[in-house]
């Protein structure tokens, strides 16, 4: 049997794991949430946040934008690799998933696109929930702009970036939840990381700390130049850093003992 | 020389194939060593008891057997192929279930059995065969955080069932079971053993649960196995140490009658005499001799070690050394 047929059996019966979990509502809900709160603000108080000049649907995006990576990201990430992850602790399934006639690595890696597959689901989720709120606000508060619908692509494009951005982090939070059972530790990182890129925002090599990236990646939002750069330093160093991580990972895991 | 090889090959056509072979198996965590050269033969078809009590390394071994703790080269053999280079394949046919079963609560039994199918790869129609075979066609869309003990047990090895493995590994099955699920559980390895053909490894700290479906045996402690052999085996060797009670019309005369002859008496409790005996046909050459000799026999009851005594002493390494080192030996053919 082939590497990939292992690894489609394994990730097909990953996707079935996935039912009736919260890790499967928490991605399709936590984009929402963040999306419905600022529809309120911007039907109450869109006003203030659109002036002259401004496009509403740049401003509607970057105000979702700002909370989505620096304060949401960080702790979603921690909250669905250690659900996912938890499936196994709670269960006691290593050991069972490692007695399987299946290679260690297709399980590793059928979990690990789980869980990417889960951040794009609420990525995906985030557009549509984006696109609909703006179109709600255009019936609510026509005064508003939302009519010209015009410049949505470099929002597409600036949720695409942020996605790869994000690969280092869920890289280390799924390491961190994969090797211990702790839920404590994921949140803790999460939560660690939201204060220290709060704290050193303004810090000149901020762009080279991974919980960072996200937020560095579409900074430059909406100007188009920056933005369709996607492959920008910190897509890439993302990329890298988050393939790496996911190997080393592996490394780990495969050479401990099951117990 | 040739001779020697001819009848060696001879020899090896007609030995019944093991299914489990180790070669001086050894393993530590760390400096504690927790298995030391445990040899086990474990033939096809058998339902092989793995005895030992709490720690003894059970499931070490069974976790080594899974390929989930590492060993070198050429110390475990399964479906005669080295472990060491043939996990999958050995995996592909072999079930296992080590203590309680991992079930995703959050889903049914069906979709329990469907995510291992796919993972297995064996074919749909096989969710519904082995749902049969444990008995739980009619839960099997209930969430099986619903399910009882028993249930969740019964579906473990259900689970293990999927691919058809020609070896199931069973570690402490009946564990944390009341009384009727031990029942159904032990019925179903049986079943699975006579109708099926599979070959159990069946994991136990508990004799009496071993007893009763065991076709083969190992006793382990502390890492070294201590007996391995077939069931009766065992029981003639508890046999061999054990004591004769008897009652007569005249005990005294019993008594002198049998001290002339050599039987060993031993000190009397009550009543009753106590003879000691090496088999069963010297209790009926007794009977006799007492019988031709004018006495009448009220009664004669051997007081056989039973197999919990003989376990415990065979852990505690004071079983009597002579008696079990023959038994030892010829169970290690």
């Amino acid at each position: 049997m082939s590497a990939l047929t292992y690894y489609r059996s394994s990730l097909s019966a990953e996707t079935l794991k996935l039912k009736n979990t919260f890790a499967l509502w928490l991605s399709i809900l936590a984009p929402c949430a963040l999306l419905s709160m600022n529809v309120l603000v911007f039907w109450s108080k869109g006003q203030h946040f659109v002036t002259e000049g401004v496009n509403p649907w740049h401003k509607f995006a970057m105000q979702n934008f700002s909370i989505y990576t620096i304060l949401l990201l960080p702790l979603f990430i921690a909250l669905l690799t250690s659900l996912t992850n938890g499936i196994e602790h709670k269960s006691n399934g290593w050991k069972h998933l490692y007695s399987l006639p299946l290679p260690k690595a297709t399980i590793y890696t059928a979990k690990a696109t789980t869980v990417l597959g889960l951040v794009l689901l609420s990525n995906v989720v985030f557009v549509v929930a984006y696109l609909a709120g703006g179109l709600f606000l255009l019936l609510v508060r026509p005064d508003l702009g939302f009519e010209s619908m015009e410049g949505l692509a470099v929002v597409f494009v600036a949720v695409l970036k942020l996605f790869l951005a994000t690969f280092v982090i869920i890289a280390l939070q799924f390491w961190l939840s994969i090797r211990w059972s702790s839920f404590a530790l994921s949140m803790g990182v999460g939560i660690v990381a939201i204060i220290t890129v709060m704290v050193a925002m303004r810090w000149e090599y901020i762009h080279y700390y991974p919980f960072a990236y996200p937020f560095m990646a579409i900074k430059g939002f909406p100007n188009e130049a920056e933005v369709y750069n996607l492959f920008s330093q910190e897509v890439l160093l993302s990329l890298g850093g988050g393939a790496l991580v996911f190997i080393l990972g592996y490394l780990d895991i495969s050479r401990r003992r099951i117990s | 020389m040739l001779f020697f090889v001819a009848t060696y090959a001879a020899y090896h056509k007609t030995m019944k194939p093991f299914i489990i072979e180790t070669h001086g198996l050894s393993y530590s965590f760390g400096k504690r060593q927790v298995l030391q050269n445990l040899e086990l033969r474990v033939p096809q078809g058998a339902i092989f008891g793995f005895l030992g009590p709490n720690g003894a390394g059970k499931s070490t071994t069974i976790r080594i057997l899974l390929g989930l703790l590492p060993v070198p080269k050429g110390q475990v053999r399964v479906h005669g192929h080295d472990l060491h280079n043939n996990r999958i394949e050995i995996l592909r046919r072999t079930g296992s279930l080590i203590e309680m079963p991992t079930l995703y609560r959050h889903l049914s039994g069906h979709d329990n059995l469907e995510m291992h199918r796919r993972m297995v790869q064996a074919p749909k129609s096989r969710i519904n065969e082995v749902l049969q075979i444990v008995g739980l066609t009619q839960d099997a869309y209930r969430k099986t955080k619903e399910y009882s003990l028993g249930m969740s047990q019964r579906l473990g090895i259900a689970l293990a069932l999927l691919a058809d493995p020609e070896l199931l590994i069973l570690d402490e099955p009946t564990n944390g079971l009341d009384p009727s699920g031990i029942r159904e559980v032990r019925e179903l390895i049986i079943r699975l053993n006579r109708e099926f053909g599979k070959t159990i490894f069946l994991s136990s700290h508990l004799l009496s649960e071993i007893e009763k479906c065991a076709t083969e045996l190992a006793i382990i402690d502390k890492g070294a196995t201590l007996y391995q052999g077939s069931l009766p085996q065992l029981y003639q060797g508890a046999f061999q140490s054990s004591v004769l009670q008897l009652e007569t019309s005249n005990d005294a005369i019993a008594r002198k009658l049998l001290t002339d002859h050599q039987y060993e008496l031993l000190p009397q409790q009550g009543d009753v005499l106590a003879v000691q005996v090496q088999d069963r046909q010297q209790v009926a050459r007794l009977n006799r001799f007492l019988i031709v000799n004018g006495l009448e026999v009220y009664r004669l009851s051997t007081h056989t070690h039973n197999l919990e005594e003989l376990f415990l002493n065979i852990t505690k390494g004071e079983a009597e050394p002579a008696a079990l080192q023959e038994t030892i030996l010829a169970g290690k053919v």
